[in-house]
């Protein structure tokens, strides 16, 4: 169970600067249509964060209040956390085991499924979209670097950068699909790979 | 009529939900009677399906595969749908494997794993009324025993409220594994189609 503490995770996450990424006036319309919409989605998970190997099943639900649940468990289904992103943008955690209750662990875990829900929040924070056809959202003291499809039907990509390099990239497959078969995501500062795989209900 | 049978099958399925439990009379009898019971089965292979009902989003995962179980400490819980995922106790050893990916546990190293271990072991084992992690009270109904265990160490205190184990009567079998968790979510796991005391070769309890 000691996998679990991801206190290693605590590099290179601090640090960096609010930037602003300026381009001309455009709609984020085709952003907001390219969201997965699913009322609740299943995928088998598995996280292999600094050589240690976690499985389990990631649930997600859009509830009727447009609130967004991640509802993470292992396969004998013990929940290891339960969050919730309100429409206002607040951020809740409902349950999470003592071992992954460690500030930066949360933090991880919370920004990196936000970039899969893409909660109503942080749509309305998606500043404009650049000359390559993506959209941008600063985060704190990240830039989002959003990459849709042509036909506003899926997000392709999400590039998390940091002042100096970037931290993350979560990828959506098959490109085209709204609600992907899997996903994965990727941190470059230190070694964490998430892979999901879309489950039938 | 289908709606009718199917509301009717569904009722069935959790009757023993309704089950009217009163706490056994002598609990040092029914302890020793049930490790007595449960020594005579050398190996179990049953069908099993899990259901994880999580309380506030109204919603359940359900999955379903294969047990088996080979006195006195092998346990391999194959899960085959909708997700393939393999879990195997062995003595001291635990593994498991998603996907191609497999893990492997020294449980004596790990006191986590090693308490889970125990509380898997001792269910089918029949011995988890004498495990200390947990205070124990034991009801019966006309067909079943449930035995409703609460931890009593910081550890699984984190993972379980309880755990309620319902036993057949006519076998002293596990029937059904209940696992409540401190934020309201419960898994359900219910044992079918159970075969007793059959030859199992011993390599299907380890990684091959």
């Amino acid at each position: 169970m000691r996998y679990l503490l991801f206190v290693s995770l605590a590099i290179g996450l601090e640090g960096f600067s609010p930037i602003h990424y300026v381009h001309p006036a455009l709609s984020s319309d085709c952003l907001e249509s390219s969201v997965p919409k699913f009322s609740s989605v299943l995928f088998a998970s598995s996280v292999d964060v600094v050589g240690h190997h976690i499985s389990g099943l990631l649930f997600l639900k859009v509830m009727p209040d447009s609130s967004r649940r991640a509802v993470f468990s292992n396969e004998a289904g013990i929940t290891y956390f339960d969050f919730e992103w309100k429409k206002n943008g607040e951020f809740k955690t409902y349950h999470v085991i003592k071992k992954l209750r460690k500030r930066i662990v949360l933090n991880t875990l919370r920004k990196d499924f936000e970039l899969m829900l893409v909660p109503p929040a942080l749509i309305k924070s998606i500043e404009k979209k650049g000359a390559d056809g993506g959209y941008s959202a600063v985060r704190k003291r990240e830039k989002l670097m959003f990459k849709t499809t042509a036909d506003c039907r899926s997000i392709v990509s999400v590039d998390v950068i940091g002042r100096k390099s970037k931290l993350v990239t979560v990828r959506f497959f098959p490109e085209g699909k709204n609600i992907p078969d899997s996903v994965s995501i990727v941190h470059f500062n230190f070694n964490m790979k998430i892979g999901l795989k879309r489950l039938a209900q | 009529m289908r709606s009718l049978a199917t509301i009717l099958l569904t009722a069935t399925s959790f009757c023993s939900i309704c089950q009217n439990f009163k706490p056994v009379g002598n609990e040092e009898t029914f302890k020793k009677q049930l490790e007595a019971e449960s020594k005579k089965i050398t190996s179990i292979k049953s069908d099993f399906v899990q259901e994880k009902v999580m309380t506030m989003l109204t919603e359940k995962i359900v999955s379903s595969g294969e047990f088996n179980f080979k006195r006195t400490d092998k346990v391999r819980i194959e899960y085959k749908t909708p997700y393939a995922y393999l879990m195997i106790i062995n003595g001291n050893q635990m593994f498991s494997k998603d996907g191609n990916k497999e893990n492997r546990i020294n449980v004596s190293s790990n006191k986590m794993f090693r308490q889970v271990n125990r509380i898997i072991v001792d269910c089918v084992q029949g011995t988890i009324l004498y495990n200390k992690d947990f205070s124990s009270e034991i009801f019966e109904s006309e067909s079943l025993y449930l035995l409703e265990l609460t931890p009593q160490n910081k550890t699984l205190k984190d993972f379980f409220q309880t755990i309620r184990v319902q036993v057949e009567k006519k076998d002293y079998s596990v029937s059904q594994i209940e696992l409540n968790e401190p934020g309201g979510d419960k898994t359900i796991m219910r044992f079918s189609n159970k075969h007793f005391n059959q030859a199992v070769n011993d390599e299907i309890f380890t990684l091959r």
